[in-house]
C-alpha cells in the first residue's frame, strides 16, 4: 500500500496543495497523510518548509513521511564542527544539512524514518504526536517496551533512544518532526556524530548524546515499510481520515511552486555553514617535520562561517615572517573551509620563492591548518 | 538620608532617590502602584523617545530561557502587531515570536545568536511610529547607558508597567509626577500604600505634606500589591520576573516572599468590590490550577485523628545517621499507599458517570 503510486493520487494532491491559503475551500477537510518519493534530504526539508509556508492548516492536519539517503542533519542553532566529523562526511559522501527547527544533531539513512506532524500553531502538541507513534508501535508489536520521555525522546527498553524530536512554530502554522530508528547503520552513525575538532568555544546549541538502538535489533521482522504503515494507520484512525498515503515528489515545481528555490537555499554554504553562531577555535598542535616536532598555536574567531580573526603562533623564523603574515592575512575573511584554505595556500605558494625546503614547510603547515576545518 | 536627599534639586534626582530608596532600603513603597511607575517613566519623554519594551516571552509552561536565533526585523524597520519579530529557540523548538505592538524597531538589545536569555529579560525596544527611533532611550540594565538613561531598577519595574497597568485601579493621569514629599507624608504614604500623584500638594513649593497624605488616606483605599514590597536583594530580579504578566520565570523561591504582608491595607475597611491582584509566578499558577483541579474533581471526605508518630521520628533519625534522608511527608505517602491497598474502596475516582475503582494509583 505504501509503495502504490498513481498519477491520480499525485494530481489530487496538487489540487489540494495548490489551493491558496486565503481562498481555501475544502475539497477534503480531513487530515492528510503524504509520503515523499525522494531520498534527498534537502528536497525533503524543502518540502517541510513548503507545507509550513503554504498550507492552510486551520481545519486539517498533515502527516509527512520521509526517508533520506545517508545524511547528518543539524539543528538551526548548531555548530557543525562541534557536532559531527566533517572530514568523514566528506569522505563518505554523507550529506550535511541544517534544518530550520531547533534541537540537536541526528544521522539519517534509509533505515531511519522521519515523521513530520503539521498543525496550526494552536494545535501544536508534541506529546500527543509521540504517544500516537508509541501506540502505533505497540499495536504492531505489543511486546515492544517503548515509551516517551519528558524530553520528547522515545526510548526502547528504558535506555536506548530510538527517536528524537524537534519543532518549529511559525506565525500561523507549526510542525513537530521526529526520527525513528528502524534499521540504521549504527556504526556510521556514531562515527559521523563524533567530532574530532578540538578547542571550539561557542554558544551554539549542544547536542545531548544518547545511546541508540534500532527497532530491528529488538524484532528482526520489522521493516521501515511496516513502521510507516502502522503509523499512518494510527494517524488515520485518530484523525478520522482515510488511511490513504498520497505520494508526493518534492521536486515537482508545478504542484509545489517555489520549492526548488527552497531546496537550493538549503544547500548553500551560507545556510549550512554560514548560519553557525559565532565561535572561536583555539588549538595547540604538534607538527612533525623532518624529525623535529614543532608546537603551533592557532587562534581563530569564526563568524557566519568566515574567519574574522586569525592568529598563528609558529616557532620563530620557521617560516619567513612575511609569508606567515600573508597567510594570516589571506585567511582572515575567508571561509572556514578546507577547500577554500587549500586553494588559498596553493595560490600563495606560487608567489613565494622556489625554495623546496620552504615549500615543504608551507605544505605541512597548511595541511595541518586544513585539518582544523 | 531621607531628609537630605529629598531637598535635592531636580525632579530627576528625587525620582532617582525614590527608586533607590524603594529598592535598597527595603522600606515601603513610595509609589505603590505600577501606574505610578509608569507615569514616572513616561516623563522620560522629556529626555528621549519613549520606548515600548519587548521581553523574552515564555513560549511553553516550562520554559525558563531561550536563545535568540535570528532577528527578522532590522533596527529602523516598521513593525505591525502580529508581524514576526524574531526567532527564538527553546526546548528543541524554533519559535517565531510575533510583535504585540505596532511601531518601529528601535534597538535590538540581545542580538542574533544570543544564548540563555532568561524569561522576562529585555530583548528589544520599539518606538511608536513617527517617533525618532534613533533617540530611543536604552535602559541602563540593558548594558548601554546613554547619558539620559534612568536607573536600572527603575526601568525593570517600569517594564512591568504596561502589562500590569491594565490591572491597576488608578486612572491614568498625564503630566506631573515627581512629587516632593515631606518625610512624614512619605511615611504615611508608605504605610498605607497610597499614591501621591492624585492629590495636588498643598505645601510650600509644591511639597506634599503630611496633611495631604492624611487627606489621601481618608479619601481612598488602595491595596498594596505585595509584589512591590521589595525584600533586599531578591527584589530586583523578582520585580523583573514576576510582573511579566502572563509569563514569568520559574522563580527560585516557590512562593514570593512569605514575609510580605497581606494585601489589604491594615486599618482600612475594604471598599465594596475592590480587590488587589497579586501577580502570580508560573509555579504559583500551576499550583493554584492543580489545587483547584483536585478540589473540584475529587469528592472530599474529611476525617481527623491524632497520630503518635514518635516511632516514625525515631526511624527518621536513625536513617539520617546513615545519610538517608526521608521526610515525614514520605512516611505519610507510604502509609496512604498501604491503606489504599488494604481498603480498595477508597481508591476510586469519579469520571462524571460512574465510579472507577483503580487497581493502582500514582
Amino acid at each position: 500500500m505504501v509503495l502504490q503510486s498513481s498519477l491520480k493520487n499525485c494530481l489530487q494532491l496538487s489540487c489540494i496543495l495548490r489551493t491558496p491559503k486565503a481562498g481555501f475551500r475544502s475539497t477534503t477537510n480531513g487530515s492528510l497523510i503524504i509520503q515523499s518519493t525522494s531520498n534527498d534530504v534537502y528536497q525533503n526539508l524543502a518540502m517541510e518548509d513548503w507545507i509550513h509556508d503554504h498550507m492552510n492548516l486551520e481545519n486539517r492536519q498533515v502527516l509527512f513521511l520521509w526517508r533520506n539517503a545517508p545524511a547528518v542533519v543539524i539543528g538551526r542553532h548548531q555548530n557543525p564542527w562541534q557536532e559531527c566529523n566533517l572530514r568523514l562526511l566528506r569522505q563518505k559522501n554523507i550529506k550535511l544539512a541544517r534544518r530550520r527547527s531547533g534541537g540537536g544533531t541526528v544521522y539519517h539513512d534509509l533505515g531511519n524514518i522521519n515523521l513530520t506532524f503539521f498543525t496550526c500553531r494552536k494545535r501544536y502538541e508534541r506529546m500527543e504526536n509521540l504517544k500516537l507513534v508509541v501506540k502505533a508501535l505497540k499495536a504492531l508489536r505489543p511486546q515492544l517496551d517503548v515509551h516517551v520521555t519528558d524530553r520528547y525522546d522515545i526510548l526502547l527498553g528504558r535506555h536506548y533512544k530510538i527517536s528524537g524530536t524537534a519543532a518549529k512554530l511559525g506565525r500561523t502554522n507549526a510542525y513537530h518532526h521526529c526520527t525513528l530508528l528502524c534499521n540504521a547503520d549504527k556504526f556510521v552513525l556514531s562515527s559521523a556524530l563524533k567530532s574530532p575538532y578540538k578547542g571550539l568555544k561557542s554558544n551554539a546549541t549542544p547536542s545531548v548524546p544518547a545511546s541508540v538502538k534500532n527497532l530491528f535489533e529488538e524484532d528482526p521482522s520489522l521493516t521501515c515499510e511496516m513502521l510507516l504503515d502502522a503509523i499512518a494507520e494510527e494517524y488515520a484512525t485518530q484523525h478520522q481520515t482515510d488511511h490513504h498515503i498520497t505520494l508526493i515528489n518534492p521536486a515537482d515545481e508545478t504542484a509545489l511552486p517555489g520549492i526548488n528555490n527552497k531546496t537550493k537555499e538549503l544547500q548553500t554554504w551560507e545556510w549550512v555553514y554560514g548560519k553557525t553562531p559565532k565561535f572561536s577555535v583555539s588549538n595547540c598542535f604538534s607538527m612533525v617535520y623532518k624529525d623535529s616536532v614543532l608546537d603551533v598555536k592557532v587562534d581563530m574567531d569564526v563568524k557566519h562561517g568566515r574567519i574574522e580573526v586569525c592568529n598563528i603562533d609558529l616557532p620563530e623564523q620557521w617560516l619567513p615572517p612575511a609569508l606567515s603574515s600573508e597567510l594570516v592575512r589571506s585567511l582572515t575573511g575567508s571561509k572556514f573551509c578546507p577547500n577554500e584554505t587549500t586553494a588559498l595556500a596553493t595560490t600563495l605558494l606560487r608567489v613565494c620563492p622556489q625554495d623546496e625546503e620552504l615549500q615543504n614547510r608551507w605544505n605541512v603547515l597548511c595541511e595541518n591548518m586544513v585539518m582544523l576545518m | 538620608m531621607a531628609a537630605s536627599l529629598w531637598l535635592s534639586c531636580s525632579g530627576k534626582g528625587v525620582a532617582r532617590f525614590l527608586v533607590r530608596g524603594r529598592l535598597t532600603l527595603g522600606a515601603g513603597v513610595s509609589f505603590p502602584t505600577r501606574e505610578g511607575w509608569r507615569r514616572l517613566h513616561e516623563t522620560r519623554e522629556l529626555w528621549g523617545t519613549h520606548s515600548i519594551k519587548v521581553h523574552m516571552p515564555a513560549l511553553s509552561p516550562t520554559m525558563e530561557e531561550g536563545n535568540i536565533v535570528k532577528w527578522l526585523k532590522k533596527e529602523g524597520e516598521t513593525v505591525n502587531a502580529g508581524d514576526a519579530l524574531c526567532e527564538i529557540e527553546t526546548d528543541k523548538a524554533v519559535i517565531t515570536m510575533e510583535s504585540s505592538d505596532d511601531g518601529v524597531l528601535a534597538k535590538i538589545l540581545v542580538g542574533d545568536g544570543s544564548k540563555n536569555v532568561r524569561l522576562g529579560s529585555l530583548i528589544c525596544l520599539l518606538v511608536e511610529e513617527g517617533q525618532d527611533w534613533r533617540q530611543v532611550e536604552i535602559p541602563a540594565d540593558g548594558g548601554d547607558i546613554p547619558s539620559l538613561a534612568p536607573p536600572a531598577p527603575m526601568l525593570t519595574s517600569t517594564s512591568a508597567g504596561p502589562s500590569v497597568s491594565a490591572l491597576s485601579k488608578l486612572e491614568h493621569e498625564p503630566g506631573k509626577l515627581q512629587v516632593r514629599l515631606s518625610p512624614a507624608a512619605r511615611n504615611i504614604l508608605e504605610t498605607y500604600g497610597l499614591d501621591a500623584s492624585n492629590i495636588t500638594p498643598s505645601g510650600p513649593r509644591g511639597i506634599f505634606t503630611k496633611e495631604d497624605a492624611l487627606k489621601l488616606l481618608e479619601e481612598k483605599h488602595k491595596g498594596k500589591p505585595s509584589e512591590l514590597k521589595p525584600v533586599v536583594s531578591p527584589a530586583v530580579p523578582q520585580v523583573t520576573a514576576v510582573p511579566s504578566a502572563l509569563q514569568a520565570a520559574a522563580v527560585t523561591s516557590p512562593y514570593p516572599r512569605p514575609a510580605v504582608p497581606p494585601v489589604s491595607t491594615p486599618g482600612q475597611p475594604a471598599a465594596l468590590g475592590t480587590f488587589t491582584e497579586i501577580p502570580a509566578s508560573n509555579i504559583r499558577r500551576v499550583i493554584a490550577k492543580r489545587l483547584t483541579e483536585s478540589k473540584t474533581t475529587i469528592p472530599h471526605a474529611y476525617a481527623a485523628a491524632d497520630c503518635n508518630i514518635d516511632a516514625v521520628l525515631r526511624l527518621r533519625k536513625e536513617l539520617a545517621n546513615d545519610d538517608i534522608k526521608i521526610s515525614v511527608n514520605d512516611f505519610i505517602i507510604k502509609a496512604t499507599a498501604v491503606t489504599l491497598k488494604q481498603i480498595p474502596n477508597v481508591n476510586v475516582t469519579w469520571d462524571g458517570e460512574v465510579c472507577r475503582q483503580l487497581q493502582s494509583i500514582d
